[in-house]
């Protein structure tokens, strides 16, 4: 096919011809048929929901359930410890005054008794 | 141009994918704000895809739109455009028109003309919009249909292939052969179109 420059021009002039009737109005009568057909296929108002509850706020401070999750986690492997493991909590923490000096740094020792 | 309802400038920044949903969820105000939206481009499309056939064209628009409320409480949000999507079911329901038109008899197909009055300046606009008519409808569907949303409607090429379901590539090829079919349709009617035989 031979192509000329003037037959772009009449394609150029045509096309824009058809872009500028993009903005023609929508007749009245085709906008009220639309406009029905979108009323009579309205789907039916969703049921309104009730703003968040305490307990979703709660969760929410938390971040959410991994926080929670987190939370439940560390809760229950302390439990779990002292449950099952009580002399070394005790041994470590609850008789510690027994060896205070292991404690201590050995200057401490030695300037207390200076 | 009509005065605009005041929600229509509230709306104008909502995406068209929001009002769906609030259609969808039972908003009727939301419907009146997308037609009004998208109608002109879908007319538009549909007239230029069926020769200038202002009534079918109507038909094919108010049929597409009517897909669309059907469709919007199932409307899965980020899969597809709502104008991509639209415009698929126009470029559909021309070329089942268009095949039921030529398996019609000759004389029950109608001339193609766009002869409607309208804010277009003077006849000559309207000469050749009647002759980009008469040179769209003698082009191959998929040609004409890349060409329109192309260079008329201005989409992109992928957004062309999405809409055809075609490569992006092939639309590529569809467009340019398209296009010079058109001059070559459009070069036997330089008088309606304004120019001299130079």
């Amino acid at each position: 096919m031979t192509e000329r420059p003037e037959d772009d021009d009449l394609v150029e002039a045509a096309l824009a011809a058809g872009r500028a009737a993009v903005d023609r109005p929508v007749p009245d009568d085709l906008l009220a048929r639309v406009d029905a057909d979108a009323l009579a296929h309205l789907p039916p108002p969703l049921p309104k929901t009730a703003g968040p509850g305490r307990w979703r706020i709660l969760l929410a401070a938390l971040g959410g359930w991994p926080g929670v999750s987190g939370i439940a986690t560390a809760g229950l492997t302390g439990l779990w410890l002292g449950f099952v493991t009580p002399e070394l909590w005790l041994g470590t923490f609850g008789q510690v005054s027994d060896h205070a000096d292991l404690l201590l740094p050995d200057d401490y020792t030695i300037a207390s008794e200076g | 141009m009509r005065p605009k309802h005041s929600a229509d400038h509230a709306a104008e920044d909502v995406p068209d994918e929001a009002l769906l949903a609030r259609y969808g969820a039972g908003e009727a105000l939301a419907a009146r704000l997308l037609a009004r939206r998208l109608l002109p481009r879908v007319l538009a499309v549909a007239t230029r895809m069926l020769g200038g056939d202002r009534a079918e064209a109507e038909d094919v628009a108010q049929e597409a739109m009517l897909r669309l409320w059907r469709i919007a409480p199932d409307w899965r949000p980020g899969e597809a455009r709502v104008s991509t999507w639209l415009y698929r079911v126009v470029v559909n329901l021309c070329t089942d028109r268009l095949r039921r038109a030529r398996s019609a008899p000759l004389d029950a197909v109608p001339e193609p003309a766009d002869d409607a009055p309208g804010p277009l300046a003077g006849l000559a606009e309207a000469d050749r919009l009647a002759a980009l008519d008469a040179g769209l409808a003698a082009l191959p569907d998929r040609q004409r249909q890349a060409v329109v949303l192309r260079h008329i409607e201005g989409l992109s090429n992928p957004e062309i292939a999405d809409i055809m379901g075609l490569s992006v590539e092939a639309v590529e090829s569809l467009t340019a052969r398209g296009k010079r079919a058109l001059a070559a349709e459009l070069a036997g009617q330089r008088e309606a179109l304004g120019y001299e035989e130079g």
